[in-house]
């Protein structure tokens, strides 16, 4: 634990001040001499010693993902009884981060902009069509309409009007209400599995980390809402019912991924409503799943295995909605919340393949900004680096992990020469 | 080498005439469904329907223009059908569009946006409508009678239609 606290935190530390280095050359947060002195020094790494930032962020996600890998597998079968305080620190200094790796916290800001301060639809006029905006020196994607649907723009009102028309403080106040939501999916996950690793593999997963409270994407806020609406569904009450079906719907009208979770809503749900069991959870005393069969693990008689199921199958579904991404767009990073949210809901064995796994994805996907920081480039050999960087991690893990399997056509080959 | 210059000189002076006179036309939209389709009722409601998801100044500058647009190529196809009973409603609406745009984009400057492309756009939408209706009095009458079967005829001043729908535009540019 005290390995894993010495490496989230010194990397969390050193993000703090290298994220600034990617300060847009048009934006300044302050004209204070300290501040600018400061910022030139990291601006001047990222931007003219491109090659040596790149492998300063290999090492800080190498750090945090060793921390990462140490806190959920490398304890023996203890078992975490409370939030270390550490985290929280690490929270606020993931908040306090320059948004360095996504330019998306702009075009909410300038979404949020055209909505409530000149009053304007987003859905008709884009930012650049209000040329006088100062935004649009460091808006990219300013002559788009709205990306995303209405329940968001409606919930930006909130960090909008808080950022007081400051820009910092603006880009705060949408990092700290994606950190409200990554919390309410904490909570969310702690509350059903009443396991604490269950919700630290959710919340301390770099990729997480890094995509939702550094770059404050809004899939955390989707995937709060999808849940909590799933949720509520899975409740006897009728009145909880409908919250789940208007928080669900409220999901949809964000970003639109959590559509594909609708069948789960018409699965029979858990006699008991609540969590599987009063003590402790559908996870066994060692991390597995009460009855691998799907036979009624609690003492209640519920049949536990059914909230879990669900889970397994939403984390499919979305993990089957980031793989299709690419032919929209590209496979963003942060797309990965939408399935390691309902991941985090199974149980993690010891040697589970699909939380291993998302591990080895999760760094994957954190490794292609590498090409970007590296070059400064989006073309030539960036989007082929994006896409080895990020399937050899996992081919790695896939050739360790089932090396037997793979090996087993030579070993009966070497048998029979 | 005297040859070589004279290429350079007539390359350079093409590409800059080239260049100066490169301008994205004023489009207007093809024309949707027309009278006697079942669907051009529908059409009209959700263009009534669609208003109040245009709020904001630059929005609803849109919104109308696109109505203007719309209501034009209306009015020039029925013209050019003969049916000058509907194409007159269309010019009619046209107008009434319209006259309305200037009001929406003062709006929007006096909130403080920059609406320089915008009033621009308008003057090219001006220009562009002009351009139809002066095609449509070559060689359109100067009155036309429409007799309906069983109702009284009705007289249209066509040309008379035309110069208002005219004046309409430059009015609208003369009070940016």
């Amino acid at each position: 634990m005290k390995r894993a606290y010495i490496l989230f935190i010194a990397a969390a530390s050193v993000l703090l001040l290298y994220s600034y280095g990617f300060i847009d050359p048009h934006l300044s947060f302050s004209s204070h001499p300290l501040y600018v002195w400061a910022q030139n020094i990291v601006v001047s790494l990222v931007y003219r010693q491109s090659v040596v930032a790149a492998v300063l962020y290999v090492c800080i996600i190498a750090a945090l993902f060793a921390g990462y890998g140490m806190l959920l597998w490398g304890q023996k079968e203890k078992k975490l009884m409370s939030v270390p305080r550490w985290v929280f620190a690490l929270v606020i200094m993931f908040v306090l981060s320059y948004p360095a790796f996504s330019y998306d916290i702009y075009n909410y800001i300038a979404t949020a902009k055209v909505a409530f301060l000149y009053r304007e639809n987003p859905y008709v006029v884009m930012p650049v069509e209000i040329p006088n905006e100062p935004m649009l020196s460091y808006t990219r994607a300013a002559n788009k309409l709205a990306l995303y649907g209405p329940a968001w723009i409606v919930l930006t009102s909130f960090p909008f009007i808080a950022g007081m028309g400051n820009i910092f403080l603006t880009v705060m106040s949408f990092k700290a209400f994606a950190a409200v939501f990554y919390a309410a999916v904490t909570f969310l996950i702690y509350r059903k599995t009443k396991d604490l690793k269950q919700a630290l593999f959710f919340a301390l997963n770099p990729l997480v980390l890094i995509e939702v409270l550094v770059s404050g994407h809004n899939d955390v806020v989707m995937m709060a809402l999808g849940l909590a609406g799933l949720l509520l569904w899975n409740r006897q009450d009728a009145r909880y019912k409908v919250a789940g079906i208007i928080l669900f719907m409220s999901s949809v009208l964000i970003k639109g991924a959590t559509i594909v979770l609708l069948p789960l809503f018409f699965l029979p749900a858990s006699p008991t409503g609540g969590p599987a069991s009063p003590t402790g959870g559908p996870a066994s005393p060692t991390g597995g799943p009460a009855s691998p069969t799907g036979g009624p693990a609690s003492p209640t008689g519920g049949p536990a295995w059914k909230w879990e199921k669900k889970m397994r199958i939403a984390a499919f579904l979305m993990f089957g909605v980031f793989l299709v991404s690419p032919l929209r767009e590209e496979m963003y990073p942060w797309y990965a919340v939408w399935w390691l949210s309902c991941l985090a809901f199974v149980p993690i064995r010891r040697k589970s393949p699909i939380h291993a796994l998302s591990f080895w994805l999760s760094l994957g996907l954190m490794l292609r900004y590498v090409p970007w920081i590296a070059t400064r480039e989006y073309g030539g050999i960036t989007p082929v680096s994006r896409i080895i960087v990020t399937v050899v991690p996992v081919l790695v893990y896939i050739c360790i992990r089932f090396r037997k399997k793979i090996l087993r056509p030579f070993t009966l080959l070497k048998r029979y020469l | 080498m005297k040859y070589i210059l004279a290429a350079a000189a007539l390359t350079l002076t093409l590409g800059v005439i080239g260049a100066g006179s490169v301008h994205a036309e004023y489009v207007l939209p093809y024309p949707g469904y027309m009278p006697g389709n079942k669907l051009y009722a529908l059409s009209r409601l959700i263009d009534t329907l669609r208003q109040p998801f245009y709020f904001g100044n630059i929005s609803a500058y849109k919104y109308h223009l696109g109505l203007s647009d719309k209501y034009l190529v209306e009015a020039k196809t029925l013209f050019e059908y003969k049916q000058y009973l509907l194409a007159s409603d269309a010019l009619l609406r046209s107008d009434s569009e319209f006259a309305r745009v200037p009001v929406y984009l003062r709006r929007a400057a006096s909130e403080g946006k920059d609406v320089r492309a915008l009033e621009l756009q308008l003057r090219e939408a001006a220009a562009r409508h002009t351009q139809v209706l002066t095609g449509l009095q070559s060689v359109l009458p100067e009155v036309f009678e429409w007799k309906p079967e069983k109702s009284d005829a009705t007289t249209l001043s066509i040309q008379d239609m035309l110069r208002q729908s005219g004046m309409v535009r430059d009015n609208a540019v003369l009070t940016l």
